[in-house]
């Protein structure tokens, strides 16, 4: 089957195929590393959500409520043969407090005792245990308030009460819980919550019971249940509480690597073009070798010697590479999100891996060997070759079902995503192709207007647009998808800039009782105070929900539907319609009159969820007393406005004697805010004060970090790009430099020649970018509009302008580079070499 | 009008040495004298032509036109002067792929700026017989009508000297001989010096006069 010849002609095409194959085998294996380190980095993040579960809840099941727990949950727990050191009473909220220099802060708090935590492990220094906090009034604070400077032994005011700090929190239970705090984190004993005053009415904590216990949890919950009923009263497994963080790092793993995908295909597309053009040069010996008797199989053969050996080369390569990326990986979440991650043993993925990137180099090359062996050998004693054999439809088709397949298989299992996704790369695909040749035709039907030089580039771009679109295509997908993500990231960060929205308040406070208001507004004169109050659903249109809620607890609380209908709920009263709201059904907010039942208006995605409309009747139960209500209007809501915003917003008139607390809200110029924070901190240390400002800030950083990993993925689009370019320009070199010869034969002088490429790579690129950043704005615009909720937010016309124009710019300068030495050259140097 | 002094051409090859190519030619070309180059394979037939057109320039020695050295040009002055003066039919046709015949015959006037270009061209096209091909491209015409294309394209410029390589190297004998007769009318219509370089007796013979070489020198 390897006969003598077959490998004597494999030796021979070994070193003048170089070149093409270390590029292939490079980029595929650096492309499928690259995925593959994805695949195993979340799967590390799994690992530790999974593993740690445990440690996440610290305990073998989390009993939780909105509100303090009522003494007969304890002993009910105890009653179903719960040791007392098995049960741990936990309680967290975001508060203020006044740092040990009279500075306010907002923190996150948490009073605890007894064995905490049950799993994970809780490092301070010195080394402390929670019991030891309850000796006297003492905290211990994670370490960012030591890099501040802060020592041990000073005192911090949590609300009315001064602790002293014990200790520097080094390392907690729930580590990935940390990237998503908004202050620091502050642990203390359980018996000193009450003397805090924070936990009052109105205040915003979770109260829990974390329990060691060996029972199975459907055993437990049955059994706990029996005692205690109260639907605000609800149970959440380690699995389950694992479950919505596991959600969120698929969807975003998904995300990156479908991007990298993106990029591998366009990457792919590049290296088929480069070594398909080298194939080319080679025609001629190919051809030779024909004409004297060489075999079209002994020649396919050889260069199938050749594929073989760089997809050997290429599993290795991609095995090191991704070796090397996945030690990085661990080392880049410590430093950009402070997240140790769990170690995984050697993943069977990268053998996998290797296997995928070997096949992947070896389709690559196969297919450009059988289009170029389909020339005919007569071509061989023709001196210009007008043949131009094309892959049937069928080869096309299996070379990319192949590649994607096998990408497929390293990126994700989720068909469903795949295939949306793909099927939204061929549709952006299909309407850059036609928006691009459009622009190239409308620009071609006024060709006479511009010059010699722009009128032989427009030509070569419409005329040869087979060869243009994959050009177009690609720079244009690749624009789309970097684009995309840098214009997203800008309207959220717009959004949630406070220093730029003049209007939305910066500074809340929480659990505001009737009779502080007036001193507040002393101190805040622009302060607006909200009334509020918790409120649960009881049946929707005379159907009952407690089935439902009872589910909660076998699992249905991770469906949104029925988290929807089970959740607690902070509605208001008023009776008008407030800034940033606009009525969406209903002619007023309340319809006049007075009925017997409580009127109230819906904002439209919550009423559309509980499948409520104007008129429906529906039941509440408000601060424990069950009312009848009914819908009256509709409220669209901007989310966005930073304003107190509610879904449920109760008339006045109907609920006059409920007991409402209040939110309080202003804004505060950035220079007054720590100042007045720290002043109502100690004028009111029972109240919460929330900087919003910084919490906007906090979650700003964290967009930044996770922009900046979609980001780097798409970098790697646009070395993909530049090989696709790389490729194409190498695969035209031939046709171009035949273009020089016979320009510059005819008289043309090196201007006329630079000018005639430059226009033809300027308007290829230039429509490629148009059509991308036009595709962007309309992508980005309908992601804000339907899926985020959010009012667009365009990146400033100089930012695009600049894109726009830098772009095509760059890009023609490399064309002409590469072509440098044609335009040096006598043209007799490029007529002999554009003939050989 | 074109004269040739002491002209050589020498080639080095890697470190093995030189190659001399041409080696110390004199003659001229007359006005509306065709003048065909003959010789065998790798007499010096190609470079002499490239060399007189100005594509290439001489180790050693002239090339006078209208009594003006080519080798005082730079490159783009000759490319200037090409475009005046010259012009070209090659054995591989060289038409631009992505225009049509009509768009490939304008190319010279375009590059002189010539505001009639397309009635030129289409007049000339006519004159080759191909006047209900113009809007076609390269790729739809066969060999022989590539050739014409060329053949006109080449003229359109009206040329002092229009330079041949092989014109009829690619073609048929039927259509050779169109090409053939097509360049002598047009010749001879327009004034122009051809100088025609081919291995075919038949074609060196339509000449007025014949430069035979080998290995680099005129032998007869």
């Amino acid at each position: 089957m390897i006969d003598r010849a077959t490998l004597f002609l494999y030796k021979k095409n070994r070193p003048v195929t170089l070149l093409p194959r270390i590029l292939l085998i490079g980029s595929i294996a650096l492309g499928i590393s690259a995925l593959v380190t994805l695949k195993n980095f979340s799967k590390r993040i799994e690992k530790t959500v999974l593993q740690d579960s445990k440690k996440l809840l610290t305990a073998d099941l989390r009993i939780s409520s909105r509100r303090p727990f009522e003494e007969k949950v304890y002993s009910h727990l105890l009653k179903m043969g719960n040791q007392s050191s098995d049960i741990v009473r936990q309680t967290d909220f975001i508060g203020s407090i006044i740092l040990p220099d009279s500075t306010g802060s907002t923190a996150m708090l948490r009073a605890v005792e007894g064995n905490y935590p049950f799993y994970g492990e809780l490092k301070t220094s010195p080394q402390l245990k929670i019991e030891d906090l309850s000796q006297e009034a003492s905290v211990i604070v994670d370490k960012s308030l030591r890099a501040k400077g802060f020592k041990l032994g000073e005192k911090i005011r949590i609300g009315l009460l001064d602790f002293k700090i014990s200790a520097f929190i080094e390392e907690e239970p729930q580590a990935l819980a940390t990237v998503f705090a908004v202050g620091p984190r502050i642990a203390f004993h359980q018996k000193y919550l009450e003397s805090t005053g924070l936990t009052g009415v109105g205040s915003r904590a979770f109260h829990y019971y974390l329990v060691r216990t060996a029972k199975d949890f459907a055993v437990f919950r049955e059994e706990f249940r029996k005692g205690i009923p109260e639907p605000h009263v609800r149970i959440r497994s380690p699995e389950r509480s694992s479950n919505q963080s596991q959600r969120i790092i698929q969807n975003l793993n998904s995300f990156l690597s479908l991007v990298a995908l993106c990029a591998l295909f366009l990457g792919a597309i590049g290296i088929f073009s480069v070594y398909r053009s080298q194939l080319y040069q080679r025609l001629p010996y190919d051809l030779t070798l024909r004409c004297i008797g060489f075999s079209k199989k002994q020649i396919l053969r050889s260069y199938l010697l050749l594929a073989a050996e760089s997809a050997a080369l290429g599993g290795l390569l991609g095995y090191c590479a991704g070796a090397f990326l996945e030690s990085k990986v661990a080392d880049l979440a410590q430093k950009m999100f402070e997240v140790t991650l769990s170690e995984i043993p050697f993943s069977s993925s990268w053998l996998f891996a290797s296997a995928i990137t070997a096949s992947s180099v070896f389709i690559s090359m196969y297919f450009p060997v059988i289009e170029v062996l389909k020339v005919p050998v007569t071509e061989a004693i023709r001196s210009s070759q007008n043949s131009t054999p094309k892959l049937s439809r069928k080869e096309v088709f299996s070379m990319f079902a192949g590649i994607l397949l096998l990408i497929l298989f390293v990126v994700s299992f989720d068909w469903k995503m795949a295939t949306v996704f793909l099927g939204a790369i061929a549709s952006i695909a299909l309407i850059l192709n036609y928006l691009g040749q459009q622009g190239a035709s409308t620009l071609h039907k006024f060709k006479d207007k511009f010059s010699f030089s722009a009128r032989i580039a427009l030509n070569s771009l419409v005329r040869s647009w087979s060869k243009t679109r994959y050009f177009v295509i690609s720079v244009g997908l690749s624009i789309l998808v970097l684009l995309s993500v840098l214009m997203l990231g800008y309207s959220l960060r717009t959004q949630i800039d406070l220093s730029q929205r003049i209007e939305a308040p910066n500074l809340f406070l929480l659990g505001v009782q009737e009779q502080q208001r007036e001193k507040i507004s002393e101190l805040l004169s622009n302060v607006e105070f909200t009334p509020v109050i918790q409120a649960r659903l009881l049946s929707l249109k005379g159907e009952d929900i407690i089935e439902d809620r009872l589910e909660d607890d076998q699992g249905v609380e991770d469906d949104d539907e029925k988290r929807f209908l089970t959740r607690e709920y902070t509605l208001t009263k008023r009776s008008r319609i407030q800034k940033g709201e606009k009525l969406s059904k209903g002619d007023t907010l309340f319809a006049k009159g007075n009925p017997n039942v409580v009127r109230v208006s819906l904002e439209e995605s919550f009423s559309s969820r509980v499948n409520l409309n104007i008129g429906d009747a529906f039941k509440i139960n408000l601060a424990g007393v069950p009312l009848e209500a009914r819908v009256d209007s509709l409220r669209k809501v901007d989310w966005w406005s930073f304003r107190p915003n509610f879904f449920i917003v109760l008339n006045e008139e109907d609920v006059g004697g409920a007991p409402f607390n209040f939110v309080g809200s202003a804004r505060v110029s950035q220079s007054e805010l720590p100042t007045l924070q720290t002043r109502l901190q100690k004028g009111f240390p029972e109240l919460s004060v929330i900087d919003g400002e910084s919490i906007a800030l906090k979650v700003s950083t964290l967009l930044d970090r996770l922009s900046f990993a979609i980001l780097s993925l798409g970098l790697f689009s646009i070395a993909a790009c530049v090989l696709v370019f790389v490729g194409m320009l190498l695969a035209r070199q031939r046709e171009k430099l035949s273009q020089i010869a016979l320009l510059k034969s005819l008289g043309a002088r090196s201007p006329v020649i630079i000018k005639s490429l430059a226009y033809e790579y300027i308007f290829m690129s230039f429509i490629a970018t148009l059509v991308g950043v036009a595709m962007s704005l309309i992508v980005v615009s309908l992601v804000c509009l339907f899926a985020l909720k959010i009012p667009f937010a365009p990146p400033p016309f100089w930012s695009l302008l600049v894109v726009s124009f830098a772009l095509p710019t760059l890009l023609s300068l490399i064309a002409i580079l590469l072509a440098r030495n044609s335009l040096r050259s006598t043209p007799a140097d490029v007529l002999r070499s554009s003939d050989s | 009008m074109l004269e040739i002094k002491n002209l050589s051409k020498v080639f080095t090859q890697g470190d093995s040495g030189r190659l001399t190519v041409l080696d110390q030619l004199n003659f001229q070309v007359k006005p509306a004298q065709w003048l065909s180059v003959t010789g065998p394979s790798g007499s010096g037939k190609s470079t002499l032509l490239a060399i007189m057109a100005g594509l290439d320039i001489p180790t050693i020695g002239e090339v006078l036109f209208n009594n003006q050295a080519l080798s005082g040009l730079n490159e783009d002055e000759r490319a200037d002067f090409r475009a005046k003066n010259f012009s070209f039919v090659f054995q591989s046709f060289r038409l631009m792929p992505t225009m049509t015949a009509l768009e490939n015959v304008q190319l010279p006037l375009e590059l002189l700026n010539q505001e009639d270009s397309q009635e030129r061209a289409k007049a000339i096209l006519e004159r080759v017989g191909l006047a209900d091909r113009a809007l076609h491209f390269p790729n739809e015409l066969s060999g022989g009508e590539q050739q014409r294309v060329a053949v006109a394209r080449a003229f359109v410029s009206r040329p002092k000297i229009l330079f041949a390589d092989e014109p009829t190297g690619n073609l048929d004998s039927k259509s050779g001989s169109k090409v053939l007769q097509l360049l002598k009318d047009l010749q001879s219509e327009e004034g122009s010096s051809l100088i025609v370089v081919t291995h075919d007796p038949q074609v060196a013979e339509l000449g007025d006069a014949t430069l035979k070489l080998k290995d680099g020198k005129i032998v007869d």
